[in-house]
Parts: C-alpha cells; sequence; structure tokens
C-alpha cells in the first residue's frame, strides 16, 4: 500500500508541475497588489499622501482588489504560517 | 507663445493690486490677458470693481478674468468619480466608496489639489487663447508649494506606474486581462504632471515677488528667494509696493521713510541682478480708478 501511495504522489508531483508555477506567479502578483494597494490607498491607514486626491480616480476601478485583499485578510489563519510557507520552512 | 506670470508674497503686501494692474498694463501694450486669482480669500473684484466668478468673466475686450474655487472644482472631481462608480459596482460596495468619496471632500490636501489642476487646465486649454496669463496666488508658502508640486507628484506616479506595470505583467503570465484601466490612468496623470512642470519651468513662465519695504517682507522675501532658488526656479523681478513719499517732512514719517529706504536699499544690493520695481503709496484705497494710477507707475 506504502508503496502505492508513493507511486501516487509520484505523479502527483510530477505533472502538478505547471500548477506549482502558476501557484507561485499568483502568489507573485497577490504580494504585488497588495503593495500597490498599500502605496495606492495609504490613507485608508491614516497616512497623508501628497497623492491622496489623485488617487480617488482609482478607486472604481480597485475596489475589486480591495475586496479580494480584505478576504485574504481575513482567511488566512496566521501571518507567521502564510511568511513561513514563503521560505519553504514548516513553523 | 504663452507668457505665464506668478505673483506672490506675504499677506496683505499688494499681491492682488500688483497682478490686476499688470493685467492691464499688458492690456495697454494690446495683448490678450487673463487675470486668475488662486487664493481662497479672492479680491480681485474688489480691485477690478467688477464681480468675478469661478467662470471666465470679460472684464474689458483685451481682459478676462477667474477666480478658482477650489471646493466646487474638487466637486466636480469627485462627481465624475461617482458617475464612474454607478455602472459598475454593488450596492453595498457602492456606500463603502461614497462614505470614502464624502470624506475626500473635506481630507487635507484636497482643495490644493484641485486648485491645480485647474491651474494647469486653464494653461493648457486657454494657451492659444491668450498672450498673457496672470496668477494672483495666496500667500506665500502656499505659492512655492504650488510650483513645487508638479515635481513631487512625478516622482510618487513612476514609483506607482513601475508597480502598477509589475501587476500587470504578472496577470499577463497568468493569461488574465491585459488592458488595465488603472495603469492607463496612472499614465494619464503622470503627463499631465510632466505638462505642467514643462510649463512652470518655461522661460515664457516667470515669477514675481511683492514685499513692503519693511524688516518682516523682507525677511518672508529672502526665504521664498531661497527655497525658489534651492528649487531652481528663477525669480524675475521683486516689486517693493505702498512706499512712502520721499517730500513727507513730518518727523514722524521722516523716520519711517528712512527705515524704508534701508530696507530698500538692502534688497538692491542683495539681489542687484533681478528687476526691482518700486511702488508708492497712494493716498486713496485701492479700487477700480485708483487701480489704473499703479499701472501707469509699471
Amino acid at each position: 500500500m506504502k508503496f502505492l501511495e508513493n507511486i501516487a504522489l509520484f505523479f502527483t508531483g510530477a505533472l502538478g508541475f505547471n500548477k506549482k508555477a502558476y501557484t507561485l506567479i499568483e502568489k507573485d502578483l497577490r504580494q504585488e497588489e497588495d503593495n500597490f494597494l498599500l502605496a495606492a490607498r495609504a490613507d485608508l491607514l491614516g497616512l497623508n499622501f501628497p497623492t491622496m486626491y489623485y488617487m480617488l480616480e482609482l478607486i472604481p476601478y480597485m475596489v475589486e482588489e480591495e475586496e479580494a485583499w480584505i478576504k485574504r485578510m481575513v482567511k488566512r489563519k496566521s501571518i507567521w504560517e502564510e511568511r513561513f510557507s514563503d521560505l519553504d520552512i514548516d513553523p | 507663445m504663452l507668457k505665464v506670470e506668478f505673483y506672490g508674497g506675504k499677506g496683505g503686501v499688494g499681491k492682488t493690486t500688483l497682478s490686476s494692474a499688470r493685467a492691464h498694463y499688458y492690456t495697454k501694450l494690446g495683448k490678450k490677458t487673463l487675470l486668475v486669482s488662486t487664493d481662497p480669500a479672492h479680491s480681485i473684484s474688489d480691485v477690478l470693481g467688477i464681480q468675478v466668478g469661478s467662470k471666465l468673466k470679460s472684464i474689458t475686450p483685451l481682459l478676462d478674468a477667474i477666480e478658482i474655487d477650489p471646493e466646487e472644482e474638487a466637486n466636480l472631481y469627485i462627481d465624475q468619480i461617482r458617475r464612474d462608480l454607478n455602472s459598475i459596482l454593488s450596492p453595498v460596495v457602492l456606500e463603502d466608496v461614497n462614505k470614502q468619496l464624502r470624506a475626500a471632500r473635506v481630507m487635507p490636501g484636497t482643495h490644493e489639489a484641485s486648485l491645480f489642476d485647474k491651474m494647469i487646465e486653464l494653461m493648457d486649454l486657454h494657451k492659444d487663447v491668450y498672450d498673457v496669463m496672470i496668477f494672483d496666488t495666496a500667500p506665500t508658502g502656499h505659492t512655492l508649494r504650488l510650483l513645487t508640486l508638479p515635481e513631487l507628484l512625478i516622482e510618487w506616479f513612476e514609483g506607482l506606474i513601475k508597480k502598477r506595470e509589475k501587476i500587470v505583467k504578472l496577470k499577463a503570465m497568468l493569461g488574465l486581462k491585459e488592458d488595465d484601466p488603472i495603469l492607463a490612468r496612472l499614465k494619464i496623470r503622470r503627463d499631465t504632471f510632466l505638462k505642467a512642470k514643462d510649463m512652470i519651468r518655461s522661460d515664457n513662465t516667470s515669477i514675481h515677488l511683492v514685499m513692503n519695504p519693511e524688516k518682516m517682507p523682507l525677511e518672508e522675501t529672502k526665504k521664498a528667494m531661497k527655497y525658489l532658488n534651492d528649487a531652481h526656479q528663477p525669480v524675475a523681478e521683486i516689486i517693493i509696493n505702498k512706499i512712502l513719499p520721499p517730500d513727507i517732512v513730518e518727523p514722524f514719517f521722516k523716520n519711517k521713510i528712512k527705515k524704508e529706504q534701508e530696507v530698500i536699499a538692502e534688497v538692491k544690493a542683495i539681489y542687484s541682478y533681478l528687476k526691482i520695481t518700486e511702488i508708492y503709496l497712494l493716498d486713496q484705497d485701492m479700487d477700480a480708478d485708483s487701480l489704473f494710477k499703479i499701472v501707469e507707475l509699471l
């Protein structure tokens, strides 16, 4: 049984290669989106930036990303888990 | 080619009077002139003797004037954003965003930015209509910030554009949509500020500092000169306004006149490379009639 399980695992790893790359890019994308959100809408955190006024016009197009960000923040179990997984370390 | 002049200085030194007089002066030379007040406490209506508002108003066949209302401009901008919203969002999210937009009407920096936008719009839209545009600005600090704003904003926008481009690239790698309205808008803004910077930096744009012949306005003028010098924004002229006529013989005024002449001499010594214009005090209040006496002196 152990042998069959190992074979199954092997194939998941081998064939899931694309999925892994996709996930990595997705992760990068989310990180970049978070960074952008912070730079563009820092006023939501109470930081006063000279571009605040001009960021207002982006709101209609950013709502989607803001919503996704809030969901991600609510869903995550712990900040540390997320960070450690970035570094491939088991907490 | 449009000639642009900014008039700045401490409160009450006579910026509005001098900029209005200069505007009339240019019309006398046959130049189509626009006088713009950017000071939230507008007073060109009082000096010109005609009610000017936030729309272009004809004063004489060659002279138009406008008093920018930052609040009105900000409201127009925010209402436009609101129209963009209505087609996109669900009612629940909409309420949340509307709350943010309501707060934006009063947040710090809003009026400064909306004023700046209107200024750039006027300079850009009407550059072929007028020969001269004269800006009567708010007291010094405000003006200086306004003139150096584009540089600051361009840098911010360059940073944001770089970040956004990365996102668009990653999205493309994932096969997601490629046209990004956010990136497009950021670029439009940056280009506007680049244009504004070019206009302010142009050789046809000049800064004129108005002061009175007293110690405090002199100190403020020195500070403004240093700030503008550091920002590589050359000043074209210092106008010394409300100088007491030297023929008064009363002892009280004699001493005052002596002090004033000392200040004037100091200005001339420090800024010998600048055009220094001296305007003597009139024996009457400023209004549309006495304004022309100043025009004669320019």
